[in-house]
């Protein structure tokens, strides 16, 4: 049997048929997840955060513009979400935190996995905005339009993020 | 060191535990979870202005020359104030006159009222200030139109008596009357009957508008209606705002007519925002924003 595609999905939900939103979540839930990890920095948080987008999406689907992919428009509902979060709730890890974290990492990992370790733990310093345009467009492969719909700001902006981003990680790690 | 592209490219986080088995489970259950608080709410506020209605018929019933010639001054809303708040919502101010709001009771319908209503309405929900104002100003008519219903035809449960949403009159004879549901209604939510020929009705039929009684002939095809209705076998479980008697012509009588304003909105938009596009708010001193939630968002 064909796969269906996303608008016919989207159809179906909004013919009343909530099985094809439940196919809409598997689809992409683990994408969302990974990008509000990447922002939050934190399993729970981006766990509950992945499902308050789902459950938002699902109310508001009636807005989807199919002119976007569906995935840009979630991951647009995830980064709001996620940067509403750490407003509430200043989840934020202090830098202390993070260089705690890097010389962890340093002592006990093996060559490979201590970059890794590093990496992540620079992108986990970075600001917020930073950290969602560098997971949107390394992790997640949107291209600066699409990542420029997700956050609802000019391609120009993304493109500065994204190398501000950089060049604070090549500080870092240097 | 390496360059910074490659790396990111090379090195995507992941979180170190999985989403839950249950996660899309999760998710449906929570929205299933939330269309029923939301119809609770819907329900709630309709048993609510039913109970305020009931109550206000009773205190009219004593008095025969007011029931007579009582009348409901024309209920109107009007856009006030516009407040954006800090999150990107806003809280929108809509004067309401001549309005009985929900447990609400002012004075009484005959004497002129004006009160300020708030709603903080969500930044991602669509209804805009205008549509905001017309929807309470549909409420308002509807709860005025319920109240002087129940005045003139002294309703009252024991009668198992169900009384209409508002409907069209399309056609119209000394013998029968076709109706049809008013166009602001959402069709849909009341599984669309088309229209509808009632034949058990007599020209004697009791017929009212908003201020006195008419003559059944008085009425014209396109005049905006609210029917009282019997049935012989639907139970008496639903009282106002019925369609379900519409749904079985045959076994429903109609015992009396009133003719309204063609409302201005479809209230049952209103309640479906409860919660979701729309919380009450009041002007208050303990929050920042000036405005205190009557109840939180659940989107």
């Amino acid at each position: 049997m064909q796969t269906p595609q996303d608008t016919e999905l989207i159809a179906q939900t909004l013919d009343g048929d909530d099985d094809s939103f439940a196919e809409i979540v598997d689809r992409y839930k683990n994408a969302v997840y990974y990008h509000c990890f990447a922002i939050l920095k934190d399993e729970a948080s981006a766990q509950d955060v992945a499902q308050e987008t789902f459950i938002a999406a699902y109310y508001s689907l009636s807005k989807y513009n199919p002119k976007y992919k569906l995935a840009t428009w979630l991951f647009r509902i995830a980064t709001n979400k996620s940067f509403d979060y750490i407003r509430k709730s200043k989840h934020v890890l202090k830098d202390s935190e993070v260089f705690v974290q890097r010389a962890e990492s340093r002592q006990k990992q093996p060559e490979q996995e201590q970059i890794e370790q590093e990496l992540h733990a620079a992108v986990a310093a970075l600001k917020p905005k930073y950290r969602a345009v560098v997971s949107l467009y390394y992790w997640q492969g949107q291209t600066y339009a699409e990542i420029a719909h997700s956050m609802n700001a000019p391609i120009n902006s993304v493109r500065v993020w994204l190398r501000r981003a950089k060049a604070q990680l090549k500080e870092d790690l240097s | 060191m390496k360059d910074i592209d490659t790396m990111l490219k090379k090195h995507t986080p992941k979180p170190k535990r999985q989403l839950t088995p249950t996660f899309t489970q999760n998710v449906m259950e929570d929205i299933t979870m939330k269309k029923q608080h939301n119809k609770s709410l819907s329900i709630m506020q309709r048993v609510r202005k039913h109970a305020t209605v009931t109550a206000v018929a009773i205190g009219l019933i004593g008095s025969t020359a007011a029931a007579a010639t009582a009348l409901w001054l024309a209920p109107n809303a009007q856009h006030l104030s516009t407040q954006p708040l800090e999150n990107g919502n806003r809280v929108v101010g809509i004067n309401l006159e001549n309005c009985q709001f929900f447990d609400i009771s002012e004075g009484v319908p005959t004497t002129p009222s004006e009160r300020a209503v708030y709603y903080e309405i969500h930044k991602e929900a669509d209804i805009t200030d205008q549509k905001m104002a017309q929807l309470l100003k549909a409420n308002c008519e509807e709860t005025a139109n319920s109240v002087t219903l129940e005045q003139h035809f002294k309703l009252s449960e024991n009668q198992h008596l169900y009384t209409s949403t508002p409907l069209v009159v399309t056609a119209i004879t000394d013998t029968s009357i076709r109706v049809k549901l008013h166009p602001v209604l959402d069709q849909e939510a009341y599984e669309t009957f088309g229209e509808v020929e009632l034949s058990r009705i007599s020209d004697d039929t009791p017929t009212y508008d908003l201020t006195q009684e008419i003559s059944f002939n008085d009425l014209r095809a396109g005049d905006s209606v609210l029917l009282v209705m019997q049935n012989d076998t639907i139970g008496p479980s639903e009282m106002l705002y019925s369609i379900g008697p519409l749904q079985d012509p045959e076994n429903t009588a109609v015992i009396g007519i009133m003719r309204i304003t063609p409302p201005t909105a479809d209230t049952s938009e209103l309640y479906q925002a409860y919660a979701q596009d729309i919380v009450r708010t009041e002007p208050c001193s303990t929050d920042p924003s000036g405005f205190c939630r009557a109840y939180e968002f659940y989107r």
